[in-house]
């Protein structure tokens, strides 16, 4: 596979979109949890009754057609080369728990990638949307189209007291889950991270960074969410939401500019991270991450011109482990992946950039 | 059980922690857990941690009996899915929607905690029976002003017994 054949396999949606606010939002989701009525929760249930909701889903999903945000492609899990369902996990599109034991559990996207709907994960359905900048109130309508269709065909279970019923507590009432992601770089580089993320902590949101594996923050990349789903109207949770969203956005500007008044030690940050990124030979997703992170401040500043913005969006996704493995055909240890990592990195860059240093 | 940080909301995070053969006990609420590094800020993209924490702390004393209830009942097992309450307090997860039924007692203050609420005021699913309902009654309504209007007493009377069935709700739709 080519390089470029790889990107276009690969990167589409929200990852090669701009969207709104797309200086600081990097992209929004939305989901939505939905139970068939009666029949048990996935962790419950039986194989057969797993197997009916998969029917079940197959044939709603098979009725969504454009005006009710599909067509959607269905596949069985068990249907998904182990590696192809690392790739899914790598885009966002399902859950790392979806692609174990995968008997009984399915998965439907849009070719688009803005939709999808995992079938028995931890609910019968998630109906997922993916957009590219801050767009909330889009995610939600698309979601709630693909939901009022699928709820004319499956009877959800629903409680005129509790709302949608959900295998889990956290989620019932609404079953959203919107959540909003952010590079904040400057408010990192300011020390101001803990303060401003954890202010708006305070006021009922989950604040997440991304792909963490360690209490490193990787990227500068985080994700505020709503918790409560019970009690509140959809419009009043995703209003919540975007208001402390703005807030932070508004935060991570002002903390840009003061920097950029400083500009010597930005620049020399950004072009060497810069210089990283074009010249190394092996690099860990940790530190490509760090670097990406870096560039796309500089991008967004003005330091380094002629790269595109969404450098960073495309690389996050095409060099993690299973991205890179489907581009090189084979397994690679964690040795060869950093030096396949470094490769794409350099190759990706050389594609777009006439930059002047 | 009050958070032992701040005092101020409920603790959420409960620990018990043994150094040098000391005992000390954490009762932590989640802001406050996260402040501490008690809690680990970093998540995965598909916020599966908050609900693991909820996992490890459904196990622990968090749901305490409603005040002015006996401590102790014989809670029910769902008739659906045959979850009992103390399978939920190991697994954090609900068996089947009817569990909301079942449980709704126990339930109840557990929703307060964790939502400030215990009623939907969101969308409901589109009333799939109740729409085709209301259309099929409406025209009917039309079929009997025409079968008046047609002095077809016969035919009205008919139609009138099939909207009152309807309307009552056990008519076939
Ligand atoms: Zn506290
Ligand atoms: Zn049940």
């Amino acid at each position: 596979m080519s390089f470029e054949d790889m990107v276009r396999r690969h990167v589409r949606g929200w990852i090669v979109g701009d969207g709104p606010e797309a200086d600081v939002v990097l992209g929004t989701r939305v989901r939505l949890a939905r139970n068939v009525r009666d029949v048990p929760f996935p962790g419950v249930a039986s194989a057969e009754q797993l197997h009916t909701v998969v029917d079940m889903a197959r044939q709603a999903i098979a009725g969504l057609d454009a005006r009710s945000g599909g067509p959607l492609k269905f596949m069985r899990m068990s249907e998904v080369a182990p590696l192809e369902r690392e790739l899914l996990v790598e885009r966002h599109l399902i859950s790392p728990m979806h692609t174990q034991d995968v008997r009984e559990k399915a998965f439907a996207v849009r070719d688009d990638e803005a939709v999808s709907v995992m079938i028995n994960e931890e609910d019968h359905l998630r109906i997922q949307t993916l957009f590219a900048g801050f767009q909330l109130e889009e995610a939600l309508n698309l979601a709630d189209r693909v939901d009022d269709r699928l709820s004319e065909v499956l009877e959800y279970a629903f409680s005129e007291r509790a709302g949608y019923l959900t295998a889990w507590p956290t989620n019932v009432g609404t079953g959203l889950r919107a959540s909003v992601m952010l590079h904040l770089p400057a408010l990192a580089m300011t020390n101001r991270l803990q303060q401003v993320l954890g202010a708006v902590a305070r006021f009922g949101v989950a604040v997440r960074g991304l792909y963490g594996e360690g209490t490193e923050s990787i990227g500068n990349i985080f994700q505020i969410s709503n918790q409560v789903s019970l009690g509140r109207s959809e419009d009043e949770i995703l209003k919540h939401l975007a208001n402390l969203a703005r807030e932070v956005i508004g935060h991570e500007r002002s903390s840009r500019q003061r920097m950029s008044q400083d500009r010597r030690a930005l620049e020399d940050r950004v072009w060497r991270s810069y210089g990283v990124l074009r010249y190394s030979r092996a690099i860990t997703s940790q530190e490509a991450m760090q670097r990406l992170s870096d560039v796309r401040l500089g991008i967004d500043l003005g330091i380094i011109k002629g790269l595109d913005q969404r450098i960073l969006k495309e690389l996050l996704v095409l060099i993690r482990p299973a991205h890179l493995q489907s581009f090189m055909g084979r397994e690679l240890s964690p040795a060869e992946r950093d030096v396949h990592r470094a490769a794409m990195i350099r190759e990706r860059i050389r594609l777009q950039e006439t930059p002047q240093a | 059980m009050m958070c032992q940080r701040c005092g101020i909301r409920p603790a959420t995070l409960h620990k018990v922690r043994i150094e040098n053969g000391v005992k000390t006990e954490v009762h932590l609420c989640e802001q406050c857990a996260r402040e501490t590094g008690e809690l680990p800020g970093q998540e995965s993209p598909f916020g599966t941690t908050f609900e693991e924490l909820m996992k490890s702390f459904f196990d622990l004393p968090f749901l305490e009996a409603p005040p002015g209830e006996p401590s102790v009942r014989a809670l029910p097992r769902c008739p659906n899915c045959g979850l009992t309450w103390a399978d939920f307090k190991r697994l954090g997860q609900l068996g089947c929607s009817r569990c909301y039924d079942t449980f709704e007692r126990e339930l109840r203050p557990v929703l307060k905690r964790l939502h400030g609420a215990t009623e939907h005021t969101g969308k409901r699913p589109r009333e799939r029976g109740e729409s085709v309902r209301r259309r099929e009654l409406a025209r009917l309504r039309e079929e009997l002003q025409q079968a008046i209007a047609a002095e077809e007493y016969e035919r009205a009377a008919q139609i009138r017994d099939r909207i009152h069935a309807l309307e009552k709700g056990d008519g076939a739709l």
